[in-house]
């Protein structure tokens, strides 16, 4: 066989494939209709306040934000559902939020991976989530958690006395995968 | 080779349909703050001083107890001065420390106050006279994270009135 066939063989194959399904599809013929499993919908990802946490304000079903407010190293923070404790050289501002994670079109059972990621290169600060740092390659937060359940989350930033006053922010990113 | 080929044609199609079917969702949570830049203030017992009460805090107390002009104890690491007839000095070296977070400042002023003026005693730390209409800068170059030495001399006169000396200074340290 010449090479550039071996290259356009799996090709071929796979056009075969579509070109016989679509020949199924005339209307002239009597319909054969085989039953078809519709995949299932991308999981959803609720970001919500917690109770005991900070307020959060959302940007619709997926996003959200919190504001932490004001801050200083000697007086921490003032904003209801935060806490705030002095370390070595900074400051750690903690809350607490909930993530829910939604999966139509699945069975009951079916599971999610969540994994988060840091989407921004600030150095100013650390974020942690659940005592583990956020970097900026996905880490698993949860391996496995069944779809429609919620749970509360800690979260921590870390601010050192170097940091210059001003605003800081970042953006934790979650990626919910379904498990087959 | 055929075999092959065809294999991998196979494949091929079972890794389409295998990443078609890997469902991801995502959600977004942003962070913000704040962040202002501060200064504490705190005292501390020097190692020569008197023992104070609220050591490590930012309000401390410096207890003389009861002293005479011409007899009795004084607390450990006071020392009386008497100034011929006229008056007695007290004094005792006391730290003060500035700290700073999220700031570019490299140096502080420290200002004192008294809180209440004494038309009868005479307050000093250092070499400057501390009253209450005014403050007085004790150092326009403080250094940040150090315990720095001052002392307290309070100059009590001989035809005062027995009884009870109180008052508070006010300290206040100012970024530079």
């Amino acid at each position: 066989m010449p090479p550039q066939l071996k290259v356009l063989f799996p090709v071929a194959v796979l056009a075969l494939v579509t070109w016989r399904t679509a020949l199924g599809q005339t209307t002239s013929a009597p319909r054969q209709t085989t039953p078809i499993v519709a995949p299932p919908a991308v999981p959803a990802i609720t970001i919500s306040g917690a109770a005991t946490g900070a307020s959060l304000r959302s940007y619709g079903p997926s996003n959200a934000s919190i504001d932490l407010g004001p801050l200083t190293y000697f007086r921490g923070t003032s904003v209801p559902g935060e806490t705030s404790q002095k370390a070595a050289g900074s400051m750690v501002i903690s809350t607490r939020f909930a993530l829910r994670v939604d999966c139509p079109g699945s069975s009951s059972s079916s599971r999610v991976r969540l994994t988060m990621s840091r989407l921004d290169a600030t150095s100013s600060h650390v974020v942690s989530i659940d005592g583990t740092t956020v970097g900026f390659a996905a880490q698993t937060l949860i391996p496995s958690m069944p779809c429609g359940s919620a749970g509360e989350h800690r979260l921590d930033v870390k601010i050192p006395i170097s940091t210059l006053a001003g605003s800081i922010g970042s953006s934790v990113a979650f990626a919910a995968t379904l498990e087959r | 080779m055929k075999n092959k080929l065809i294999l991998t044609s196979v494949l091929s199609v079972f890794a389409l349909a295998t990443a078609a079917s890997a469902q991801t969702g995502s959600g977004t949570l942003g962070v913000t703050a704040t962040v202002a830049g501060s200064i504490n203030l705190t005292f501390s017992t020097d190692a020569s001083g008197l023992a104070m009460t609220g050591t490590t805090t930012s309000t401390a107390s410096l207890p003389m107890g009861t002293v005479s002009m011409y007899s009795g104890t004084l607390p450990t690491n006071v020392t009386k001065t008497i100034n011929g007839i006229t008056s007695f000095s007290l004094s005792t070296p006391f730290d003060v420390r500035v700290d700073l977070a999220n700031s570019a400042s490299t140096a502080y002023t420290l200002n004192a106050q008294l809180q209440t003026s004494d038309i009868v005693n005479t307050w000093n730390i250092g070499a400057f006279p501390l009253v209450a209409a005014t403050p007085v800068a004790l150092t326009a170059a403080g250094a940040y994270a150090t315990a720095v030495p001052y002392v307290l001399k309070i100059t009590v006169p001989a035809t005062a009135t027995a009884g009870t000396i109180t008052n508070t200074i006010n300290f206040s340290a100012v970024g530079g």
